[in-house]
């Protein structure tokens, strides 16, 4: 497929796109052109000739002297405060994990408004397809606040002790103030909900009527991710974690939310998804929603950010484009040096194809009423429309963790040491960074401090999946990719979402490999700091990156609304590994 | 004439609502867009109409009072345009009052040509018929003038300083359908 964008978008990046100002600029919507010929102060012969031709379009239009009524003016304070005793950034060494656990912290059920199934049928669909963690999300809102988020809680526990093997968090789906959604879930214990309850009442978004872009707003989420942190300080809980959900979805959590989450309390705010649920939603019409995958389909609105390019509103290869995007917003925070980390999950509420309902009866009044939707019923029909998948059916988060217990995970969340992939795309994925000629590196998530000048290299050690996947096929790794990024600190521009030195630098044709191999990438002498991350496909759908081959000569492929079969584009993500040379 | 009116609207399906109520009366073409108004306090879309309707000023002057929204009218030749309404909607209004009359930024909810963009047409076939003078593809795709474009009963060009602009994206079956479609998932809606 051809493919112009790259320079056009490259360059366009730095001048003139709109997001490289201060987009709450009280005349962000006129440019400095129009403001000009406007401005009757300024004398004809001053303006350039194109201002001089819009001036008189609007004398003619009749329009111009009513210049007064852009002074008005709101309140325009500054992006949210810097945060103030931010612990240093976390970059664990030496832990290699003991064991993978798969899981997923985005699923709904009953007692969210577009919900269904109860804690149980999450919990055992999710054991039966392979995970071992898993979060239970519901949405945050007056209704859930008022007694969801009491209610689940007995049905997490009898969950907990029904399938002992399962780790099942209790969490919600918080509505950002300003932004999108995000995962907010806490270690178990004596004051899990009385913690998420008060988290709810006091900075949910929809509960506080704060939806809508505002410094205020802005504030009240970066406060909400510190109070977080302020409950583990105090052992009210013994942790807590935050992800941002489908960033990209709706434009509207802009570079410099992120960056301000992240830095509100780096122990709480560790990442964002790097897919979304909802993947079966892309299935043609003919035996599914005929939708965009991961519904991924809207238009820019009111609270968008104006910078994001219309491509960032579909996912690519089922990832979202922040995610998707060699040298793109994530990268952009990846080369400041800061961790923030990728996950993939299911956002289950309906899944496709299945056969259950709400009963008859079980409407939003009663919804409002109990806290939550009746039990779901057999409903002699398939389901052919919803667009979710069951946890574990698709996409997974594999965290690299010490032991087989709660806290064990979320360390291993915090620390970045996770792979994300759909489909079983493969069985095991083990990163490494070492200097050469040492046994051990830094896995997923570390950081290889090393003496300035020694030669490093990348290990890949891949194990090819030898079960078949929900699918009933055995999917096929044909291509495992390395990108490299410069560490080049913390950025002027917040809202900046390009990190132009990150790029592909080597592909694997790992097609008819079996079994367990590793690559090696010699990543030469350290000496300024990078990072390294590696991604893998099936290699049926890919095209020239979003910001040109040059970057990335086989990137996922943008996915087409109503012909999106996840089954036959398939990727694996992994976090990256840092190399920081000592003098 | 240009009519601009700004109630606050905050998604675009909010303002088309404020459109079609604003146009009741009206039969005669004009050109309607939506305009987001960004600058300042929440973000929001404003609405402009562009043309000559018998009656079209009267009727938007007694709804927007009706519902306090700001208003900028303007008249060819006028040394400034009316302007009533909360200021800080009389200031969106006017935002949209200058966009519609540089017809350099917008979202056209109807303009001329639009009677033709319905069923599936090829991109040359709008830009000869239609009113657009652009067709953008996402993802770098390719527009060619035999690129058959499916309307979906739904086209929202934008209009920019180098003309009408379609944004369109990848379709089943090879072919292309509006970026900005009918239906806009909710937030939370119950899929």
């Amino acid at each position: 497929m051809g493919h112009s964008h790259g320079h056009e978008h490259g360059h366009g990046h730095g001048h003139g796109h709109g997001h490289d100002h201060d987009h709450h600029h009280p005349n962000a919507e006129l440019d400095a052109a129009t403001l000009a010929a406007l401005d009757e102060s300024i004398p004809d012969r001053e303006l350039s000739p194109s201002e001089v031709s819009r001036r008189s379009l609007l004398r003619s239009a009749g329009i111009l002297g009513g210049t007064a009524a852009l002074a008005v003016t709101g309140a325009q304070a500054a992006a949210a405060a810097a945060p103030k005793n931010v612990p240093g950034w976390i970059f664990r060494q030496g832990k290699r994990p003991n064991v993978w656990l798969a899981g997923d912290h985005h699923i709904h059920t009953q007692f969210s408004s577009d919900g269904m199934y109860r804690v149980v049928d999450q919990a055992r669909h999710a054991a039966a397809y392979g995970l071992d963690w898993l979060v239970i999300t519901d949405h945050g809102g007056a209704t859930h606040a008022r007694i969801g988020v009491d209610l689940v809680n007995p049905q997490i526990k009898a969950a907990r002790s029904e399938l002992k093997d399962t780790l099942i968090f209790q969490g919600l789906e918080w509505n950002i103030p300003a932004a999108e959604h995000g995962t907010v879930f806490v270690a178990p214990g004596s004051r899990e909900v009385e913690v998420l309850k008060q988290f709810e009442n006091s900075y949910d978004g929809s509960v506080k009527g704060a939806s809508g872009n505002s410094p205020a707003n802005e504030a009240l989420a970066v406060a909400g991710i510190q109070w977080l942190g302020q409950q583990v300080d105090r052992r009210r809980v013994q942790d807590a974690l935050f992800l941002a959900n489908h960033p990209a979805r709706n434009g509207i959590d802009s570079p410099h939310e992120i960056r301000n989450w992240r830095d509100a309390d780096p122990r709480i705010a560790v990442g964002f998804e790097g897919a979304p649920g909802h993947q079966a939603a892309g299935l043609p019409s003919t035996i599914g929603p005929g939708s965009a995958r991961g519904f991924y389909g809207n238009a820019p609105g009111a609270n968008s950010f104006p910078g994001y390019p219309l491509e960032s509103y579909r996912t690519w290869g089922g990832f979202d484009w922040m995610t998707s995007t060699v040298g793109g917003l994530w990268d952009s925070l990846l080369a400041e040096g800061k961790p923030w980390w990728i996950s993939a999950n299911s956002d289950s509420h309906v899944n496709w194809n299945e056969t259950s309902r709400r009963p008859d009866g079980s409407n939003q009044a009663q919804f409002d009423r109990d806290g939550r939707y009746m039990d779901p019923v057999h409903g002699t029909t398939v389901n052919r429309t919803a667009g979710d998948f069951w946890p574990g059916y698709y996409s997974r988060t594999h965290v690299g963790a010490d032991r087989r217990d709660y806290v064990s995970v979320m360390e291993g969340l915090r620390a970045g040491r996770m792979w994300v992939d759909h489909g079983m795309l493969a069985k095991g994925v083990e990163v490494e960074v070492r200097e050469v000629g040492q046994r051990y590196g830094e896995p997923l998530g570390g950081a290889l401090l090393v003496r300035r000048g020694r030669p490093v290299e990348l290990v890949v050690r891949i194990t090819t999946q030898t079960m078949p996947n929900w699918a009933n096929f055995v999917p096929k790794l044909n291509r495992v990719d390395a990108i490299r990024g410069a560490v080049t600190g913390a950025v002027s521009n917040k809202d900046s979402f390009t990190a132009p030195d990150t790029k592909v630098v080597r592909q694997w044709d790992t097609s008819g490999k079996r079994g367990t191999f590793e690559l090696v990438l010699p990543l030469g002498r350290a000496e300024e700091p990078f990072y390294v991350r590696v991604r893998g496909t099936d290699g049926n759908r890919s095209q020239p990156g979003y910001l040109g081959a040059a970057i990335d000569p086989a990137g996922p492929q943008l996915d087409v609304v109503g012909d999106a079969d996840p089954w036959v584009d398939l990727w694996f993500y992994t976090n990256p590994i840092w190399v920081l040379p000592k003098k | 004439m240009i009519i601009a009116v700004d109630a606050a609207a905050r998604d675009t399906t909010e303002a088309e609502h404020v459109l079609h109520e604003l146009l009741a009366p009206v039969h005669a073409p004009v050109v309607a867009c939506t305009h987001l108004v960004s600058g300042d306090g929440p973000p929001h879309y404003a609405v402009s109409v562009t043309g000559t309707a018998v009656g079209l000023e009267q009727h938007v002057r007694a709804w927007a009072a009706g519902r306090g929204a700001g208003v900028a009218i303007t008249r060819a030749g006028a040394s400034s345009p009316d302007l009533a309404g909360p200021s800080t909607l009389v200031r969106g209004a006017y935002v949209a009052a200058v966009e519609a009359a540089l017809g350099s930024a917008g979202r056209l909810v109807r303009w001329p040509g639009h009677e033709h963009a319905y069923g599936v047409l090829t991109a040359a076939d709008l830009r000869a018929r239609c009113g657009i003078d652009q067709i953008e593809a996402l993802g770098g795709l390719p527009v060619e003038d035999d690129s058959r474009i499916d309307t979906l009963g739904f086209l929202r060009p934008i209009r920019r300083v180098t003309g009408t602009v379609l944004q369109v994206q990848p379709a089943a079956g090879g072919l292309l359908i509006p970026f900005e479609l009918e239906h806009q998932q909710k937030c939370c809606a119950d899929h």
